[in-house]
């Protein structure tokens, strides 16, 4: 063969490895770039054009976008900077503006935008940003470096550090605010506040892909170090050294089980059990069903709106057993509502879960009802559970505001519980009711459903909830052990059939 | 040593598909690049100029093209098959081939054993339904309670572009108060359809920077798909499922004539409006 021609072949299968590679490459950490020094002439042009809509034309924290914002965008004439390795009090290095604004602060509306402006608008931005606090430049003519925290030694994480971490937890009292789980849900939660009067939650160290200042392990050393300055998210660092701080890393880190947000299925698949469906949480089985994560978002669509999330995402598990199938949901909300259920109080006060379906199945499943509550062509059928009566029923939707209960439904069986965070809500019925005005869940078909829930002490009520779109079910059945028959038959049919093909050979 | 032709076919067929990978950018494939959505961390191909399905469309022609060739005279099916009768008959005995079949002998009731395993496990794939991104409008609407013939519908503001340049800004500047306080959760920042909801939908908010959206769309449409946004659109661009809120219900006319101006004015000069002429 010839080998020139065989070579440019290999070259041409080679090329996009080489090319994928260096594009993996690119995408490293931020962090350690080089940073360009900045100008604030020019900053002031990329700011004009790029932060006003957010942080106002003075700096103040109040363009068009701020009220819509939880938590706010920052207001720079204070000074007063989350994000930083300078010790607590302290003005932020130049190298920490550049970090924030490179990378955003996750969880929030202020975005990453390395991914749209380049290196050297950044520096300049962030040397226009100084220029709306009086207190840089009173820094500058001091003439000296901004004192940051040291970082010594790393403790790898061990069972044992982790535990030390947890005693420091509890004896520094950042269960207060975070919550014994680490699900922001400390009995001082409800009334923090930040330097702006504005309500403020804690982290939950449960999901660091929101740790505003990001979750590599260096990051949370340094905020509980140099503290969250603007918030009652102080700095610990004179009850802390070099070592504490460290199993106090271990400990968070082992609250979370990923750093990464879970991916999102298209499908949840609910798998067949025998025998009956447990209504307890803690059950083996229950414990060994998929989990399914989704993310929800506010309610844009339909006036009152819901700009910001209240609850973040929820988790699902389904399991049937030919004739009732069950929901298992999670959720984290850091206060139960209603606060005391033996006085009455408003409806806003209550916490409130929605599962989707259409109302009845439809002849083309892809043809669904609108995700926001059903539409007048299109109803849905809500299995609605809220905290108060701590009951489902069913509703009929039509739009968010005309929904009514369905009378003769099927009853939903439901156990909820919260502890500590976190909402637990599982929900049974038969999968036949033989009422036709209500969904008929069969195996093997697919359902279109969708979530909403509402969070009733940060006021969600009516149309104010976090939704998300139309994700599919489908109720799988026990697949038989006949499969594992069929490729045994297959097999020594085949091997048969060789030997006799080689005996053939043999003999011409 | 010569190559067969059975082998060269093989090796064109896979040629032609590194070619195409190459020239189209073959990160399609292998380049995986880190997206940050306010934290989220995500992994997107980095060009997606081919769909999957459509390269999978190109590496069948080019197999059709190749059997075609291959085939085309007696020569050329006799040269083809020749290789392959040799490895089953092996008439000359050949101990290299002896090897090849004995593999081969191995490893077949395996693969039928695992197809018919496969067969007997039950599947329930997605039903698929395709969604039309940008259908064809209605020629006339009911919005903002008149009717408007799409047609002839032309953004009252857009004159000013020419014959009152400052008065112009000062309107885009409005849009931008209105697309900062309504768009950018799920627009983005940058009108790139990455804002901070853009993850958890599906499907996902239009890319305004993209020369495939409003640079190829007239501003009557647009007009008409905010107006009645995703329940407004019909059952092939599935209406059930789009976020993007009805806005007549929420923003005034002129408000959304302004956000129009707004898009187009904010994003690079050559993403203008489309018009009949
Ligand atoms: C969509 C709104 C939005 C836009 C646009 C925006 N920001 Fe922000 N920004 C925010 C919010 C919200 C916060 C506050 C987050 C928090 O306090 O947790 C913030 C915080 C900040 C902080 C404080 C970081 C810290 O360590 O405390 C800086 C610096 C900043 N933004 C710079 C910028 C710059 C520079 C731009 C323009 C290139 C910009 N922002 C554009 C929303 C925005
Ligand atoms: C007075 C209440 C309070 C106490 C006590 C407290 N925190 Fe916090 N913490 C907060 C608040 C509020 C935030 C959220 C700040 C924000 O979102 O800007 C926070 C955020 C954090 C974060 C995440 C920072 C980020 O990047 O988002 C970490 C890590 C943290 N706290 C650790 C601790 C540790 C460790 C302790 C105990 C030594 C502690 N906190 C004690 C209120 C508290
Ligand atoms: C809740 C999220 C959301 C908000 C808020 C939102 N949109 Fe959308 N928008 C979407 C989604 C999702 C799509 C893509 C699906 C579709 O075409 O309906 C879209 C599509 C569009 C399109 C169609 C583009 C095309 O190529 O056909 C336009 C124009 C548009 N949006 C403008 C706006 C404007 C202007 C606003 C603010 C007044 C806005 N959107 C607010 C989610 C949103």
């Amino acid at each position: 063969m010839k080998w020139k021609r065989f070579k440019f072949l290999l070259i041409l299968l080679l090329v996009p490895f080489i090319m994928g590679q260096s594009e993996g490459q690119k995408a490293e950490a931020p962090a350690e770039k080089a940073m360009p020094p900045g100008d604030a002439k020019n900053g002031q042009i990329v700011y004009e054009k790029r932060c006003v809509w957010c942080h106002g034309w003075a700096g103040a924290g109040d363009g068009p976008a701020a009220d819509r914002l939880r938590p706010r965008p920052r207001d720079f004439t204070k000074g007063k900077y989350k994000i930083r390795t300078s010790l607590s009090g302290k003005l932020p290095t130049d190298r920490n503006l550049f970090d924030a604004i490179s990378n955003g602060l996750h969880g929030t509306g202020m975005p990453a935008w390395r991914n749209v402006i380049s290196d050297q608008e950044i520096s300049d931005v962030a040397m226009y940003i100084k220029s709306f606090s009086k207190k840089f430049k009173r820094w500058a003519k001091k003439g000296k470096p901004i004192p940051e925290i040291e970082v010594g030694p790393e403790v790898p994480s061990s069972p044992e550090s982790i535990e030390k971490g947890k005693q420091i937890f509890l004896k520094l009292e950042c269960w207060k605010c975070h919550g014994k789980s680490g699900k922001a849900s400390g009995p001082s939660m409800p009334t923090l506040q930040d330097d702006w009067k504005f309500p403020i939650r804690p982290a939950n160290f449960t999901k660091p892909w929101n740790f505003r200042g990001g979750n590599r392990r260096i990051d949370i050393y340094r905020r509980f170090n140099t503290g969250v300055m603007g918030t009652p998210m102080a700095s610990f660092k004179s009850s802390l050294d070099n070592e504490k701080s460290w199993h106090l890393v271990n400990f968070i880190e082992s609250l979370s089980p990923t750093k990464k947000r879970p991916g999102v299925e298209e499908i949840v698949r609910v798998a067949e059990v025998e025998g009956d469906i447990p209504m307890d949480f803690e059950d083996p089985v229950w414990q060994s069903a998929t989990k399914y994560f989704f993310p929800l978002l506010g309610q844009f669509q339909i006036e009152p709106r819901q700009f910001w999330t209240t609850i973040h995402d929820v988790n699902m598990k389904g399991l049937h057993n030919g004739e009732d199938v069950a929901f298992y949901f999670e959720w984290d909300d850091p206060t139960k509502s209603p606060i005391d259920p033996t006085k009455v109080y408003p409806l806003q006060y209550r916490d409130a879960f929605y599962l989707q379906f259409p109302l009845k199945m439809p002849s083309d499943p892809t043809k669904k009802p609108y995700f926001v509550g059903g539409d007048k062509k299109r109803a849905a059928g809500v299995w609605f559970w809220e905290s108060e009566s701590m009951k489902t029923v069913l509703l009929k939707a039509k739009g968010l505001f005309k929904t009514k209960v369905v009378g003769d439904a099927t009853p939903i069986e439901t156990k909820a519980v919260y502890d500590d965070g976190r909402w637990r809500v599982i929900m049974k019925r038969k999968m036949q009711t033989g009422n036709e005005k209500e969904l008929q869940i069969e195996t093997g078909k697919f359902l279109p459903l969708s979530f909403h829930a509402q969070d009733g002490s940060d006021g969600d009520f009516g149309t104010k909830r976090n939704v998300s779109t139309w994700y599919w079910l489908v109720l799988e059945p026990k697949i038989s052990d006949t499969r594992y028959a069929v490729a045994g038959i297959v097999f020594v049919l085949v091997l048969g059939l060789e030997f006799v093909w080689i005996r053939k050979q043999s003999n011409s | 040593m010569k190559l067969n032709s059975f082998v060269k076919g093989i090796l064109v067929t896979v040629g032609l598909y590194a070619a195409l990978i190459v020239l189209f950018g073959a990160v399609t494939l292998f380049g995986m690049v880190e997206v940050n959505i306010n934290g989220i961390l995500f992994e997107e191909s980095s060009s997606n100029i081919l769909p999957s399905s459509i390269q999978y469309m190109y590496i069948f022609f080019i197999f059709v093209g190749v059997v075609l060739y291959y085939t085309s005279s007696a020569e050329k099916i006799e040269e083809t098959i020749r290789p392959m009768a040799n490895f089953v008959f092996n008439p000359e005995k050949k101990a290299s081939i002896k090897v090849g079949q004995y593999t081969m002998y191995s490893v077949l009731p395996f693969f039928f054993a695992f197809v018919g395993y496969n067969q007997m496990t039950p599947k329930f794939p997605e039903p698929i339904a395709l969604r039309v991104i940008h259908p064809a409008p209605p020629t006339t609407i009911k919005i903002f309670g008149e009717p408007h013939n799409l047609v002839s519908l032309e953004n009252p503001y857009r004159q000013y572009e020419k014959s009152d340049p400052e008065e112009f800004k000062q309107l885009a500047l409005e849009g931008g108060f209105i697309y900062f306080k309504n768009c950018f959760f799920c627009h983005g920042d940058f009108l790139d359809g990455r804002g901070m909801t853009s993850l958890n939908l599906n499907p996902v908010p239009a890319n305004f920077q993209d020369v495939g959206t409003i640079a190829m769309l007239q501003e009557a449409f647009l007009f008409w798909r905010i107006g009645t946004g995703g329940p407004g659109l019909p059952d092939e661009s599935w209406p059930w499922q789009s976020a993007m809120p009805i806005w007549q219900n929420i923003l005034t006319q002129q408000e959304v004539w302004k956000v129009i101006l707004f898009l187009y004015d904010y994003t690079p000069p050559q993403i203008t409006p489309r018009t009949f002429s």
